[in-house]
């Protein structure tokens, strides 16, 4: 492992680890800070020694990264102003920083800087000499270099990889985050409420880049871009541009996303689902709670269709294995014609409880089980068994969606009508259709 | 002559060891789901047709009822199937089946006869296959999914496809938009409009007749004579299943030979088309010649020849003044030695029916119909 040397005021040469001694993943490290400068500032710093960086400009994104990769990070360094740097009282990012501790408790290290001189020694509201040191949350100033906070910050994943219960993986069990995009000024409180009633996890984020940042480092989540608090930034077409690249993102790395466009009028509708937007909700203005409960339901069924879509893998799998079993019973059954139908019945009754069959294999799958049951224990003719493998072997070749179905079950039929129910006995025939017609008067 | 298993409807009496080969067969409705689904003999015996013949053809309104019918019955079931819970959960068929059930609808497009006799035997069927055994909706599905499928796949669409029919007005609601006149592309306005003197003869006919839709046409034979180019095909489209037999005789075209279970394709063409052949597909009977007793209710027997007989019915020829005096369905007990067996003797050589059926051209022949056991 290389060591590096971080540029710094004091030209102090500082001991680098930008790569994991546990593994060729490099340190990963999330920077909030509010100030586009400082955050561009303080991440150049990090990945010019060579580690990852998550960098965003809110608290809600910070929060969302931690909560959902908080077993991937090494490190987060958060701006304690993280809101409103003219804002004395904003502690923000030190809230933040505690809520991490308290949560994820020493799973990263959390560095808090801020531009004013405050807090810079450790937290006040935990004693020194208390913990451990890495159990701290350590407070830097931003007068210091940058350098200085790199070279922190890799003291104190060198530390805590020094102990063993760093490495500790906190199973995470959060539903996929529901993250509405909207104005921090103008926000929509009632709605996030009104999904949070309802048990969505709804989490707001006001900021654009953040969003997509947070996008990245997601698996699967549902967007709810609010057109109206772009436009309100006079970017309506960002939030479409948004739309664009998360379904790009979506498509390129497959992830699972929905992002459904909110608006009070139909203006943007056809743009946005020109840029592949999943849905897209007119707001009712007068109910917060409609509008929750109309993306509810929508959020809901495009589950029931992706979980339907996810469905297919491992059924493809299961059903070929079916098929191919099979094929070899009925092969053995043409070696040896006393065995019965028993063995392939159940394994076609087993393929016959599988979900989203096509209507091919359903067709086959019918076709011989009606005549396996009424061939039952008895020896079947050679004809009917070479029908029968053909049927199998179709499904077994990539569920028959390839094979001509068709020409099959009409060659079959015409073999033999077990092959389908009879329908009309000849009773029947005789009653059913018109009882007239043989023998009545003109 | 005409195949075993099918009458002509100009030789009513008569059938043959072989079927005949057809240059042009007309698959009706009925011929289609039999040729799937019927006794193995009228399956063999419409499958030899259908081979013997040069071409074989069906239009789109035979189709559309097919569809309508017996793909909608399927599609009507897997729907309450679907809406079971616990799709994957095992339970007694019996159970979900009388779930099912009550759920299905109580009037049913193809009428309540064809409903219920599907119904039936679609819950034996199933019935026999799991009996007790605990079984899955989605296995229930499935099966019923696969039936359907495979009639849907089997129906016989060749390059022969006529069609005079297509038309929004079928549609459930209906979906035709042109007016007040047919548009260009309606083919349904060729029976409708163009035809429609043909149309209106064949709704008399039928009027006339004894079939299933005779008596809704002689009640509005004179709506549909007052109506005109679209308000007819408007009509024609609320009322599909009285006319529905009437359109489809209008589709096949001259030359061509008509498969069917239907009596309404014989009566329509004996009266109005020499150009066209029917055959209507029944069980064969079989060809007698025995002397035989006819005992009348309220007259004094006489002595017959048994011409043919079946399960359903027999054919006797006799003296044409005692047939003349047969009344319709009057009581008559049959006696011959065809009816008994050599096994069981005992059991009696008679049998008691009604009589159906007085030949118009060979007046010493008769029918009687036997009752259902």
């Amino acid at each position: 492992m290389s060591t590096l040397t971080i540029p710094t005021t004091q030209n102090e040469s500082h001991v680098g680890h930008p790569n994991r001694s546990d593994s060729t993943r490099k340190y990963l490290v999330l920077i909030a800070d509010n100030s586009d400068s400082a955050l561009r500032t303080t991440r150049e710093y990090f990945k010019e020694v060579g580690c990852d960086t998550i960098a965003v400009r809110s608290r809600e994104a910070a929060k969302l990264i931690i909560d959902y990769n908080a077993n991937s990070l090494d490190a987060i360094v958060l701006d304690r102003r993280l809101t409103c740097d003219d804002d004395a009282k904003d502690s923000s990012g030190r809230e933040l920083a505690r809520e991490a501790r308290r949560e994820f408790g020493e799973l990263f290290a959390i560095v808090v800087y801020s531009r004013q001189d405050e807090d810079h020694q450790s937290d006040p509201d935990t004693p020194a000499g208390e913990n451990d040191p890495h159990d701290e949350i350590i407070y830097m100033s931003k007068e210091e270099h940058r350098g200085v906070l790199v070279d922190k910050v890799f003291q104190l994943i060198q530390l805590r990889a020094s102990t063993s219960h760093r490495r500790l993986r906190l199973p995470i069990h959060l539903p996929p985050p529901v993250i509405i995009l909207e104005d921090a000024e103008a926000s929509s409180d009632s709605l996030q409420a009104e999904l949070i009633a309802r048990h969505v996890h709804a989490r707001p984020l006001s900021n654009l880049d953040d969003l997509l940042t947070v996008a990245h480092h997601l698996p699967s989540a549902t967007f709810i871009i609010d057109l109206d608090a772009c436009e309100r930034k006079g970017r309506a077409e960002r939030g479409v541009e948004a739309i664009r690249a998360l379904k790009s993102l979506e498509d390129a790395t497959g992830r699972s996303f929905y992002v459904a466009a909110l608006a009070s009028g139909e203006e943007f509708m056809s743009m946005t689902l020109e840029a592949s937007a999943d849905d897209f909700l007119v707001k009712d203005k007068d109910s917060a709670e409609t509008d929750a409960l109309e993306l509810d339901a929508r959020m809901r069924l495009h589950k029931i269709e992706s979980d339907q879509i996810a469905l297919a893998k491992p059924v493809t799998k299961l059903a070929l294995i079916y098929y191919k079993k099979l094929v070899e019973q009925l092969r053995e059954i043409k070696e040896s014609p006393e065995r019965g139908m028993a063995s392939p019945l159940r394994t076609i009754g087993r393929a016959l409880n599988l979900p989203s069959l096509t209507p091919q294999e359903q067709l086959v799958l019918t076709s011989l089980h009606t005549q396996m049951l009424t061939i039952g224990a008895r020896a079947a003719d050679a004809r009917t068994l070479d029908l029968c493998i053909e049927g199998a072997m179709m499904l077994a070749d990539n569920r028959a969606s390839r094979a001509d179905v068709r020409g099959w079950s009409e060659r079959a039929l015409r073999h033999s009508p077990a092959f389908a129910l009879t329908w009309v006995s000849e009773r029947a025939f005789e009653e059913l259709l018109d009882d007239d017609t043989e023998w009545d008067d003109e | 002559m005409t195949p075993n298993g099918t009458t002509n409807e100009g030789e009513p009496t008569g059938w043959a060891a072989d079927p005949r080969s057809e240059t042009a067969l007309f698959l009706e409705t009925s011929a289609q789901f039999h040729r799937l689904t019927g006794p193995d003999l009228i399956r063999d015996t419409i499958n030899v047709m259908i081979d013997g013949s040069d071409k074989v053809g069906t239009s789109w309104y035979v189709e559309r009822e097919f569809k309508y019918v017996y793909i909608g019955f399927f599609d009507t079931v897997a729907g309450e199937v679907r809406k079971l819970s616990h799709l994957s959960r095992p339970r007694k068929f019996w159970e979900m089946w009388l779930e099912v059930d009550y759920q299905l609808p109580k009037y049913y497009a193809g009428g309540p006869k064809v409903f219920l006799w599907l119904s039936k035997t679609l819950s034996e069927a199933l019935a026999e296959e799991f009996g007790n055994e605990l079984v899955t909706p989605l296995t229930l599905l499935n099966r019923v999914v696969g039936h359907k499928e495979f009639l849907l796949a089997n129906f016989i669409k060749r390059k022969d496809f006529f069609n005079k029919s297509s038309c929004g007005v079928w549609d459930k609601p209906h979906s035709c938009s042109c007016g007040p006149d047919p548009d260009a592309d309606c083919r349904l306005k060729e029976v409708g409009v163009e035809m429609r003197s043909d149309f209106l003869a064949a709704a008399e006919t039928l009027s006339r007749s004894n079939c299933s839709e005779s008596k809704w046409l002689k009640e509005n034979l004179p709506r549909l004579e007052a109506a005109h180019g679209k308000a007819l095909l408007d009509l024609m489209g609320e009322h599909r299943d009285y006319v529905s037999d009437i359109v489809i005789f209008w589709e096949v075209p001259d030359g061509w030979t008509i498969l069917t279970r239907d009596r309404a394709f014989g009566i329509l063409q004996e009266a109005l088309r020499d150009e066209v052949k029917v055959y209507t597909l029944r069980l064969p009977r079989e060809a007698s010649g025995e002397k035989c007793q006819v005992r009348p209710q309220a007259a004094p027997e006489a002595e017959g020849v048994l011409i043919n007989y079946n399960a359903k019915g027999a054919r006797i020829s006799a003296d044409p003044v005692f047939v003349k005096r047969l009344r319709k369905r009057e009581h008559v007990t049959i006696s011959t030695k065809e009816f008994g067996t050599d096994e069981a003797p005992e059991l009696g050589y008679s049998r008691d029916g009604r009589v159906v059926y007085r030949d118009k051209k060979d007046v010493s022949v008769f029918a009687v119909r036997f009752p259902s056991e």
